[in-house]
């Protein structure tokens, strides 16, 4: 029986990961820094900085324990950590998010360069802004439309299968393109 | 008449002699800054620097605090813009680094870096910003970042993904501050024959370091002076129209590694 461990994610994508990954093939972890407070950098308070900073930290933690039981074992398994789009293309208003992501991009890569040989894949899924979001950024989305959380989940789950053997350190944007390009008019986050 | 005569600038962890922090230190005293030097340790090496850059003709002073402390950056920056000026130019570059396979990461280790390497620049880089904007004098922010931005190194899992989480709040800070006449930038430097650098397991030997010379194309490490003089360029009239960049300073370590 795989294992599953799901952490740090908007309950909508846990549930809809959780849902496309049962009966799952290979032990998955699946984590992400959970969702930080949006607004102004000057006005960040340090409370706020404080929980960024435990998300990452209880995201890697995660991500840690459950690969090293499976470097231990010798069994292979699959390591996604699941981050927001500013990560990428950073925005207005969105300091805290992309500083917790892009801190979990690297921790990905490095785990990637590391871990595979062990057959453990650690690899990295960028959300594009999701459903709840102010609707005013789909202006800047190619695609025309938020992130549904099975959006997300499809992306993890291919991550997780079989045929994403030889896929490692990747990063995988799930934002409808919003990361290649940038809209006019400011970002609706400080609106 | 030097590009920064009159400018007040505060640079941390810049005690050691033989670190990237000094070298930016003198850089800017050359082009007639008026510099701040922090560091959490050295204090001894901390006041050589100090006489150093009075000895040049600039006003300067040591102030110790460890940046992972909000109270003290807070002290810190007042301490500076009581006994210097207002703040003009703020360099964040207090780092540490330790290497441990990613499975083996410590709580503590992973603690230590962040608080420093993170948690610290934006403790520096806000509340500098703060204050440059309630002066309404613009300024600039540099913060050391590194090649681990573009490369991740295997056994600096942490120390990697503090300077990717940096660059992330570089960008976002050069976007917000921009209206303010703040200019937010990062370097990067490759190797640098730096204190931070003696400890690296894979330097330790006259054969590593041949191995590491050669993945680099201009074939020897970096100078602290030449960090140095890159943050003098972004922080001098030539640098006014960049932000939110990128600058390495690595002789091409990392160029064709992505």
């Amino acid at each position: 029986m795989a294992a599953l461990n799901v952490s740090g994610l908007p309950d909508a994508v846990a549930a809809a990961i959780e849902a496309r990954l049962a009966g799952a093939e290979l032990d998955v972890v699946v984590a992400g820094a959970g969702e930080q407070p949006t607004g102004r950098f000057l006005d960040v308070t340090q409370e706020a900085w404080d929980g960024t900073v435990a998300g990452a930290r209880a995201a890697f933690l995660a991500a840690q324990a459950e690969a090293a039981r499976l470097v231990a074992a010798g069994r292979p398994g699959r390591v996604v950590f699941v981050v927001p789009t500013a990560s990428v293309r950073v925005v207005h208003g969105a300091a805290l998010p992309a500083t917790a992501g892009a801190f979990l991009t690297t921790i990905a890569q490095v785990g990637a360069a590391e871990l595979g040989a062990a057959g453990v894949t650690v690899n990295v899924v960028v959300h594009g802004w999701l459903e709840g979001s102010p609707e005013a950024l789909v202006d800047g989305i190619p695609v025309g439309r938020l992130a549904r959380p099975d959006d997300v989940a499809a992306a993890v789950a291919f991550l997780a299968s079989p045929e994403a053997a030889y896929v490692n350190g990747a990063v995988l944007a799930v934002d409808g393109g919003f990361w290649i390009t940038k809209s006019g008019g400011g970002s609706p986050l400080l609106a | 008449m030097g590009r920064l005569d009159g400018r007040v600038a505060l640079v941390t962890g810049a005690a050691h002699e033989r670190g990237i922090g000094r070298g930016i230190a003198v850089a800017l005293a050359e082009e007639g800054a008026d510099v701040a030097v922090n560091d959490v340790a050295h204090h001894d090496q901390g006041e050589e620097l100090v006489a150093q850059l009075r000895a040049m003709g600039r006003r300067a002073c040591f102030v110790p605090a460890d940046v992972s402390d909000r109270g003290q950056v807070e002290a810190l920056l007042d301490r500076v813009e009581e006994e210097l000026g207002p703040l003009t130019i703020a360099c964040s570059n207090a780092g540490v680094a330790d290497w441990q396979p990613w499975v083996e990461i410590t709580p503590a280790s992973f603690d230590r870096i962040v608080g420093v390497n993170l948690t610290g620049a934006f403790n520096v880089g806000q509340s500098a910003a703060r204050r440059m904007v309630a002066h309404g004098a613009g300024g600039r922010i540099v913060f050391t970042s590194s090649v681990h931005v573009q490369m991740g190194f295997p056994q600096m899992a942490v120390y990697g993904s503090t300077k990717q989480g940096l660059r992330a709040l570089a960008e976002t800070m050069a976007l917000e501050l921009g209206e303010h006449g703040i200019t937010v930038n990062h370097i990067g430097p490759g190797w640098v024959r730096s204190a931070l650098n003696d400890r690296s397991p894979g330097l330790q030997t006259p054969e590593d370091e041949a191995a590491t010379l050669k993945l680099i194309p201009l074939p020897r490490p970096s100078e602290a002076s030449e960090q140095g003089r890159a943050v003098v360029y972004l922080c001098s009239s030539d640098g006014d129209y960049v932000t939110g960049e990128f600058l390495r300073v690595d002789g091409g370590f990392v160029v064709g590694k992505y």
